[in-house]
């Protein structure tokens, strides 16, 4: 007799279609609207027609790259060390890599900004060192967008790379050795296609979280410098444009999807779904 | 039978195969790719916790030698440490003339087998075989795995990724790789663990054909008596970090030196007895059962030494009378074996002993008597110290 599975799932099934599926299908009608209260694509063609609106999402899209490059290139060290550390040290290394999750994004973030700012410690050491002449704040530009969110966003990237070595064969590292791999090949050949799927699946958080990251993007980004949540809070919050803002956020959503999806078909590739 | 081809690869591969140490060695010119391997007086601890301890072994090139022992042992650590993926705290390892054991595992052209294979996922067949042949030619590095997949008859999945294989086929691509390089010595480490009975057996098979024909040194480590027994000349056991004996299978089973190989290798009843009478050129047991057993020979013991009797099975005859010597055994269980019965009898003392006896076709176990009455072929059954822990 096949019972059915359905009555198990269903809360599940309703509370997703409640809280997620039908604000999302209220906010695609929404960007259908046109301000004279008809229905058309009228809000998408403003949007794309829009030098600024344009040039804030591809700012936005590139922001996410440099990000996910940045942690990948933090990241893959410490997954090194993660890999050849013993269980206590590994257990030590996961807990680190948690600790500044304890903490919220906008308390990590206003931190940045007392590191960042005019008489925080960056500034002060290179006036000590005599490479500023004059305190200064490193706030406020896109470099600074780009390291303060590569700080948070790196335990989303290491996570899915830790969760995908504890499981790994030692063995293929010792195999490796006795058919005379040096590190260096052993690392390129073994242990980055080992850690491939976790590097993928945290390329994708990291991607999502840092393109949408409202308060870090505002804070330290400040006005000059505006990627695409912050033009939907601007078009909500300042000019009550609510159609056209729930077409940015399509757009939005649309375009992270798009990258998220072709990481993810990336990582069902049969050499890298072997394992992992 | 295989066809000629297959064979004629093999040659190949052995006439190929010769290294510039071994031609160093040997000036003449008999094909011998392996290399011999000396172990001298190694240790090993980890973290102070002793894994092996004065181990001391030779294997002469061109054969086959298992480490048997249970788990635990130190065998995987040693197979490790010959591997040079462990640097032992004590003791050298040698191969031929060469002492290697500051050499590593890179650089000691041995090859290993793992016993989950460790074949890289994310590399076909081919890549996986070509991984440790970095040094060569794009064609010669082809031609050479083009001659181990003849080797391990899997052309037909070259392309294939491991886990698109089955096991059998897993592990002869193991073994291709481990081959691949040339290597003076072939290490396994339980390479038919994973397989099921039936297929294991033909890979043990295929793989002496296979050795013999190449005539590398091998090492195999394993925990299985039967699997060692079929397979190696020269059979090292372990227990506890340490070797309990060495010698050829025959040997083991018919001569061991101790109540660990006597019950490990081949299977043993085990009764505890006490030495009446010594000096003579006869002895006599008192077993714990109050039964006396006489021995044609001085089995070596002072009078009033607890001791164990090591009785193999078929060193068990079954009496349906009493006899003298004979000791009263309840039946407990009979099974068929092809043409043996095996009996589980349990002594009046509650010690178990397993006899075989040949089976009469069509008489049914429980027409068997429920009674026996058991003589033990002393000239065969090995009297040992008692363990610690019964006395």
């Amino acid at each position: 007799m096949v019972r059915s599975g359905i009555p198990f799932v269903a809360p599940m099934v309703a509370l997703s279609v409640a809280g997620f599926l039908m604000p999302l299908a209220v906010l695609a009608a929404f960007s259908f609207r046109d301000p004279a209260g008809g229905f058309g694509v009228g809000n998408y063609a403003k949007l794309l027609a829009d030098p600024l609106a344009l040039e804030v999402l591809f700012d936005t899209l590139f922001l996410g790259a440099k990000v996910v490059t940045l942690t990948t290139l933090l990241g893959l060290p410490i997954a090194l060390l993660y890999w050849h550390a013993g269980p206590r040290q590994r257990s030590l290394i996961v807990f680190l890599t948690l600790l500044p999750m304890l903490t919220s994004n906008v308390v990590r973030t206003f931190a940045w900004i007392v590191i960042l700012g005019r008489q925080g410690p960056v500034s002060q050491m290179l006036l000590q060192l005599g490479i500023i002449p004059f305190p200064r704040s490193f706030l406020f530009n896109e470099t600074a967008v780009v390291v303060v969110l590569s700080q948070i966003e790196l335990p989303l990237l290491l996570l899915p790379i830790m969760a995908v070595m504890s499981r790994a064969d030692r063995n293929l590292v010792s195999a490796a050795q006795t058919l005379g791999a040096g590190p260096w090949r052993i690392a390129w050949s073994v242990l980055l296609p080992l850690a491939a799927p976790g590097i993928l699946a945290g390329w994708v958080l990291v991607f999502a979280s840092a393109t949408t990251s409202y308060v870090t993007q505002a804070v330290i980004g400040g006005a000059r410098h505006i990627y695409l949540p912050q033009y939907i809070y601007r078009e909500v919050g300042v000019l009550f444009q609510w159609p056209s803002a729930a077409a940015i956020a399509m757009v939005l959503l649309a375009s992270t999807g798009v990258v998220m999806a072709a990481l993810a078909a990336l990582a069902r590739h049969p050499r890298l779904a072997a394992h992992g | 039978m295989p066809n000629l081809g297959s064979i004629m690869s093999w040659r190949e591969i052995a006439s190929t195969h010769v290294s510039p140490v071994s031609i160093a060695v040997q000036s003449n010119v008999s094909v011998r790719i392996g290399e011999s391997l000396a172990v001298r007086h190694v240790s090993h601890a980890y973290d102070a916790a002793p894994a092996v301890s004065e181990v001391d072994f030779a294997v002469a090139a061109g054969s086959i030698a298992a480490i048997l022992g249970p788990s635990g042992c130190g065998k995987s650590t040693m197979l490790r440490i010959i591997a040079g993926l462990i640097r032992p705290t004590a003791g050298t390892v040698n191969l031929g003339t060469r002492d290697v054991t500051a050499v590593s595992a890179r650089a000691r052209r041995i090859g290993m087998v793992f016993q989950n294979y460790a074949l890289f996922p994310h590399m076909t067949v081919r890549e996986n075989i070509g991984y440790g042949l970095s040094g060569l030619s794009r064609s010669a590095k082809r031609a050479r795995v083009e001659q181990l997949l003849a080797l391990v008859r899997l052309e037909a999945f070259a392309d294939r990724l491991p886990r698109q294989l089955s096991g059998g086929q897993q592990q002869r691509v193991a073994v291709a790789r481990a081959l691949a390089p040339r290597p003076v010595l072939l290490l396994l480490d339980e390479p038919f663990a994973a397989l099921d009975r039936a297929l294991r057996a033909d890979m043990q098979f295929e793989f002496v054909r296979l050795q013999r024909e190449l005539g590398i040194t091998t090492i195999l480590v394993t925990h299985d008596q039967e699997e060692a027994q079929a397979v190696a000349d020269t059979l090292i056991v372990m227990n506890a970090g340490r070797v309990e004996q060495i010698g050829s299978p025959a040997d083991l089973y018919d001569r061991p030196s101790s109540l660990f190989v006597n019950t490990f290798v081949g299977h043993a009843s085990v009764l505890g007895a006490t030495v009446l009478s010594d000096g003579g050129a006869a002895s006599r047991l008192l077993l714990d059962t109050g039964d006396t057993i006489a021995f044609a020979r001085d089995v070596g013991f002072l009078h009033g030494t607890r001791v164990a009797l090591a009785a193999r099975p078929e060193h068990v005859m079954l009496h349906a009378a009493p006899m003298p010597g004979a000791v009263r055994a309840r039946r407990i269980l009979s099974v068929p074996h092809g043409p043996l019965l095996v009996h589980d009898l349990v002594l009046a003392d509650g010690t178990p002993v397993k006899a075989v006896a040949p089976r009469t076709p069509d008489v049914a176990s429980a027409d068997l008597p429920a009674e026996f009455f058991v003589v033990f072929l002393t000239e065969r059954c090995r009297v040992f110290p008692a363990p610690s822990t019964t006395s």
